[in-house]
């Protein structure tokens, strides 16, 4: 539903040149460090910015010729705009059922209700966490075929947190609808996307299947003399600490059998993000 | 039927589903021709990914567990009566096996074993 | 478009104050002065003028970036800032006529129609031609460099009509003469004529804010 091929937007401290894909059916995240370009890939997908070259395509379309009728079908959360937020909820409810054709507004109440988002306030005055909760249940309300969520959860507490990812999840149970997250929060992501993408300085550096991702990445901790000995052939990279090294593997299963005496640690996003951090630091 | 993911286990999330569903199948807690949960409803349920959920799905269709019909869902095999009984067969000589090792390295003969084996069966 | 102006009608609806302020001013002179004239003229610009803090309203906090993630599209924004200007400006004048028509009547004033038609008419000119000013600007610059670049077309505007003036004596045209001529025009023609400028104003002014909002990222 999503296809971004070298998508290229030059900035004067930054490049961006990015591919990814999201297909129906699919949870897809991305993750970066700050500044890694996220937010700038998700302003090209919304056409919001205009691009120095590559191909963006939404819904099977040019982002450019996206009508009123294609946009209805896309939920968005952005970081950092919302709402006009001199509006109260109340007020937001005629406009969205204006809208959109398929706005759900009972549900929307209810989802209100359930997060205790007060209806008679006005927006600005809401809490971070607030806020985000109203533009990830706004963007779940008409029934849309796409969402494309950037950092949705940033800010919000783990009981929170979970509730969204929930509410997410059970969005998903209905075939031919796709996400696209991004988020800092690893530990969400891992336990909710099917694919990610990890992006740094604005290149896609990492995409794997999540599956894969926990069950075959690993860390080894290795003594220098364990490292001589090892078949350093299904390495990605390596970092230099105090007992030794700390590697970074691809093929966890295959470690485990061969060198059973390793330490050998879980592979999640966060590690892959530290190590890359790591080896630059060290360069 | 509960499923129960340890996410801190160094076995593979999808190699966990496969292993209870296949208990839950073979204990009969799973009667033949039920319904598995869609892929996105155990996904949410356990907090995984989709994908995991249907590799597994995949694996116990592939050791002819389940069945899925396409757009319906996954349904338990009939022929699961009979590959439970070939795993706890498999399982009985794997123990079996086990013994006669240890015996073995313990110096006793063949003939030492199976006489052992013949008390422990008359018991 | 519906939806917009639903959202800006609310914002309008929730700035409560600066509505009972402007009423009871409204109200105050009405009552107290002998130009119903001047009031319906200040009533119909000040509530008209709200349309250009609506485009502020959406930019608080980065707003119109998510703006333009929603089903609008630039082209329906741009319309309907102008409709809202229209709008106000309808409605108000029409509200404003009935109460003073009211009001007079209870004073037991002579109601003079013409006079305040007339003014109706002008200030709702003056108000649009406002909007095709700011509006433009306000969509280029935003609400903070908006106010300066505001101050600098005022400036640009007064020169003009400065330099104009100063032209015209130059050329031996009386400007008392000028104005004369155009009093002793039928009335009709220059209500025609001046609805006209008004029109290619706003039309023109409507193509570069959409030109504006066109070459913005966000």
């Amino acid at each position: 539903m999503i296809v971004l091929e070298h998508v290229k937007k030059n900035y004067q401290e930054f490049s961006l040149d990015c591919s990814l894909e999201v297909p129906k059916g699919c949870i897809t995240g991305l993750i970066g460090r700050n500044g890694a370009g996220k937010s700038t890939t998700f302003k090209a997908v919304l056409g919001l910015i205009r691009t120095d070259g590559g191909k963006v395509q939404v819904l099977g379309k040019p982002v450019d010729e996206l009508t009123k009728a294609d946009r209805e079908q896309m939920g968005v959360v952005l970081s950092d705009s919302g709402f006009s937020e001199y509006l109260k909820i109340k007020d937001l409810i005629p406009v969205l059922r204006s809208m959109y054709h398929s706005f759900d507004e009972g549900g929307f109440r209810k989802r209100c209700e359930r997060l205790s988002i007060p209806l008679d306030k006005k927006m600005k005055d809401f809490s971070t966490g607030m806020k985000r909760k109203l533009q990830i249940i706004a963007a779940l309300s008409h029934d849309a075929r796409l969402l494309i969520l950037d950092e949705p959860t940033a800010g919000l507490d783990v009981v929170t947190r979970e509730k969204l990812l929930d509410m997410l999840r059970e969005y998903m149970e209905q075939e031919e609808r796709a996400i696209l997250i991004s988020s800092h929060i690893s530990t969400d992501l891992e336990s909710f996307c099917d694919d990610i993408y990890l992006i740094d300085e604005g290149k896609i550096v990492l995409h794997e299947d999540t599956d894969i991702l926990l069950s075959s990445y690993g860390i080894l901790k290795v003594t220098p003399e364990q490292y001589e000995k090892l078949d350093k052939s299904y390495l990605l990279s390596k970092k230099k600490e105090d007992y030794g090294y700390r590697c970074l593997t691809s093929q966890k299963r295959f470690y485990m059998e061969n060198f059973p005496d390793l330490v050998i640690e879980r592979g999640g996003i966060d590690e892959l993000i530290l190590m890359r951090e790591r080896e630059e630091m060290s360069r | 039927m509960k499923i129960i993911i340890n996410n801190s286990s160094m076995q593979p999330i999808y190699e966990q589903i496969v292993t209870q569903f296949k208990a839950a199948i073979m204990k009969g807690e799973l009667k033949e021709e039920a319904m598995l949960p869609s892929v996105r409803s155990l996904a949410k349920e356990l907090k995984v990914s989709a994908l995991t959920v249907k590799k597994s799905y995949d694996a116990l269709e592939e050791e002819g567990f389940v069945i899925t019909v396409h757009g319906k869902g996954s349904f338990v095999a009939c022929a699961g009566q009979e590959l439970m009984m070939e795993e706890k067969r498999k399982e009985v000589e794997a123990d079996l096996e086990k013994a006669i090792r240890k015996g073995r390295s313990l110096g006793m003969s063949n003939r030492e074993i199976t006489d052992a084996f013949m008390i422990v069966l008359e018991d | 478009m519906r939806a917009l102006l639903i959202k800006d009608w609310k914002l309008l609806a929730n700035q409560k104050q600066f509505f009972m302020v402007t009423a009871f001013i409204v109200f105050v002179f009405l009552f107290t002065s002998n130009n119903p004239a001047f009031v319906v003229s200040y009533a119909t610009i000040m509530y008209t003028v709200f349309t250009i803090s609506t485009i502020s309203y959406d930019e608080y906090n980065n707003g119109m970036a998510f703006l333009f993630t929603l089903p609008v599209s630039r082209r329906e924004y741009v319309a309907e800032k102008y409709s809202f200007g229209i709008l106000s400006a309808g409605i108000t004048a029409f509200v404003v006529l009935t109460v003073t028509v009211v009001v007079s009547g209870i004073r037991g004033d002579m109601i003079k129609l013409d006079d305040i038609l007339i003014a109706e008419m002008t200030s709702i000119m003056i108000a649009m031609m406002f909007l095709s000013f700011t509006i433009p600007v306000q969509l280029k610059f935003g609400t903070e460099k908006g106010r300066i670049a505001m101050m600098a077309v005022s400036l640009v505007v007064f020169i003009l009509i400065w330099g104009g003036v100063k032209t015209m004596k130059s050329l031996h045209w009386s400007v008392g003469s000028f104005l004369r001529k155009l009093d002793e025009a039928p009335a009709e023609l220059f209500v025609c004529v001046v609805l006209a400028v008004c029109a290619v104003l706003m039309l023109v002014s409507a193509a570069i804010s959409l030109r504006v909002l066109k070459q913005r990222e966000f």
